[in-house]
């Protein structure tokens, strides 16, 4: 018998008002460790504000319980623009943030192979004593997922993070993402509004509208997934058919 | 490969020259050349604007007679810890009101209405309180820059974009860390412009302060040599005052890019 796996977030109730406008409308679900979650709506559904309200960012009504450290990756890459690659990795770190005196010496050895081991995964290691403006954007994307997976959350929300990047780059950072979500096991709310994305990269895909999850699914492919299984006639099916539930 | 290398390094060396200090240096000879040909073939008054050469002579005097070097050693006794303090606390108090809406309410009014009096009206104001001295002289620059610097710095520090305070408590920094990391660098980048204005404002506090009370520094020697019709001496003052305050800049401008060696790649 495999054991029951845990549950990291679960949402009861949700209830989110702007003023007059509902944004989120009792909503329900629960992830479980290890689990990709990708939530797929237009843009005002309210994705940005269900993320906001799980990381504690937003006030709400209803009921949140995250298990474990939770790391948000913005849609902006957020990097601070005055310290170098590798000061603005650091600053996921815990025990970093902690200590009053940033000197790296305080650093154990652990925390500094993790730092070479994120940068070599991302690939981004020669970047490490440049500043932000100075790499691409695809490379702060990928810099700022290494801030946000340095201290090996139990959660990740991402919003839309990949949404300015061309495709040739999202392509290979979707390779990155999975190898480093297998490694370490964090759940992970992905939220998006390419279809095709949430297919490709999700265990569970959710279709958000008018704050409520109108139609939820388990995707059937295999991992590793190959980028070729986008043009399968499975991979379409599946697309069509979540196209067709949206209003 | 290394020599082609070193090469490449000497030929764009000398493109920044032909396009850089090489063009500023002509127009400063050109404007020797045309003043001094102007002031040995043009007849009119010298004693309005002296020959260039007689600017030359006096200098050459003054620092025989020591009072060229003296003269700038007391200005900068004067100008430095104004500018030093007058940003330092600038800087300091503008955090300060752009993050507490409280203190900004509470004391930010008085600045405001104290910054739109030209500093210099406060000249009288700061001798009726400390005299003459060389600490109201200091006091007088260190006032000038820090209105300036306390706006910019304000104006950056209350103007925090909300996406980092958000980044900020997703990665549960410390208050502390959150100021340092975050707080600090963002307001000093904006202090930087107000820095630059406060400079240029120390100068002409450093004259004023120089005018009305003193027996040394080139501002003295300015309002001096007028007293005693010596224009050559007065013009070799401004030529002096001039650099230095050239040179402040420029010095700064370099500080700038070593302390915040972000600014020019986030243009």
């Amino acid at each position: 018998m495999t054991k029951e796996k845990k549950i990291t977030v679960k949402v009861e109730n949700l209830n989110v008002n702007y003023g007059e406008n509902t944004i989120l409308n009792d909503l329900s679900f629960s992830i479980k460790e290890n689990e990709f979650f990708v939530l797929v709506g237009k843009s005002g559904s309210g994705k940005t504000t269900l993320l906001k309200s799980i990381s504690g960012l937003l006030d709400y009504n209803g009921r949140i319980v995250t298990n474990g450290e939770l790391r948000l990756v913005f849609q902006d890459d957020r990097l601070l623009p005055w310290l170098k690659v590798s000061q603005n990795i650091k600053l996921g770190i815990p025990v970093y943030n902690n200590n009053h005196i940033d000197r790296d010496h305080k650093l154990s050895e652990e925390t500094k192979e993790k730092i070479v081991q994120v940068s070599e995964h991302l690939e981004i290691e020669d970047l490490l004593r440049k500043y932000p403006d100075q790499i691409s954007g695809g490379e702060k994307q990928r810099v700022s997922i290494a801030r946000a997976f340095i201290s090996e959350p139990q959660i990740v929300l991402m919003d839309e993070p990949f949404k300015s990047l061309d495709i040739f780059t999202k392509e290979n950072i979707y390779d990155w993402l999975l190898n480093f979500w297998r490694k370490l096991g964090s759940s992970i709310i992905y939220v998006t509004h390419d279809l095709e994305e949430a297919l490709f990269l999700g265990d569970r895909v959710a279709l958000l509208q008018d704050g409520q999850i109108i139609k939820s699914i388990e995707v059937p492919f295999d991992r590793p997934r190959n980028k070729n299984i986008k043009y399968s006639d499975k991979f379409t099916e599946y697309r069509k058919m979540l196209a067709a539930s949206f209003k | 490969m290394k020599h082609l290398k070193s090469n490449k390094k000497i030929s764009s060396l000398i493109k920044s020259i032909i396009e850089g200090s090489y063009i500023q240096l002509l127009s400063i000879i050109a404007l020797i050349i045309v003043w001094y040909y102007a002031s040995s073939t043009v007849k009119g008054n010298y004693s309005v604007i002296p020959a260039i050469n007689e600017i030359y002579l006096a200098g050459k005097d003054a620092i025989n007679r020591g009072f060229f070097i003296d003269d700038l050693v007391m200005s900068c006794k004067r100008v430095y810890p104004g500018l030093f303090y007058g940003s330092i606390i600038g800087v300091f108090i503008g955090i300060i009101t752009g993050r507490s809406r409280f203190l900004y309410k509470s004391f930010g009014t008085y600045f405001h209405i104290w910054r739109a009096l030209p500093a210099v009206a406060l000249v009288p104001v700061i001798i009726q309180f400390f005299g003459v001295s060389e600490f109201a002289k200091i006091f007088m620059i260190a006032l000038g820059v820090f209105f300036p610097v306390w706006i910019s710095t304000h104006e950056g520090a209350s103007q925090l974009p909300e996406t980092y305070k958000e980044l900020s408590e997703n990665l549960k920094l410390s208050k502390f860390r959150f100021n340092i990391k975050i707080v600090i660098p963002f307001s000093l980048s904006y202090s930087i412009g107000g820095l630059r204005t406060g400079i240029a404002l120390s100068f002409i506090m450093l004259f004023v302060a120089e005018w009305i009370g003193a027996s040394e520094g080139i501002g003295y020697r300015i309002s001096y040599s007028h007293i005693i019709d010596k224009m050559d001496l007065m013009f070799l003052g401004l030529i002096e005052l001039g650099l230095l305050a050239f040179l402040t800049d420029a010095l700064f401008k370099i500080f700038v890019s070593k302390v915040f060696p972000w600014i020019k790649y986030s243009k």
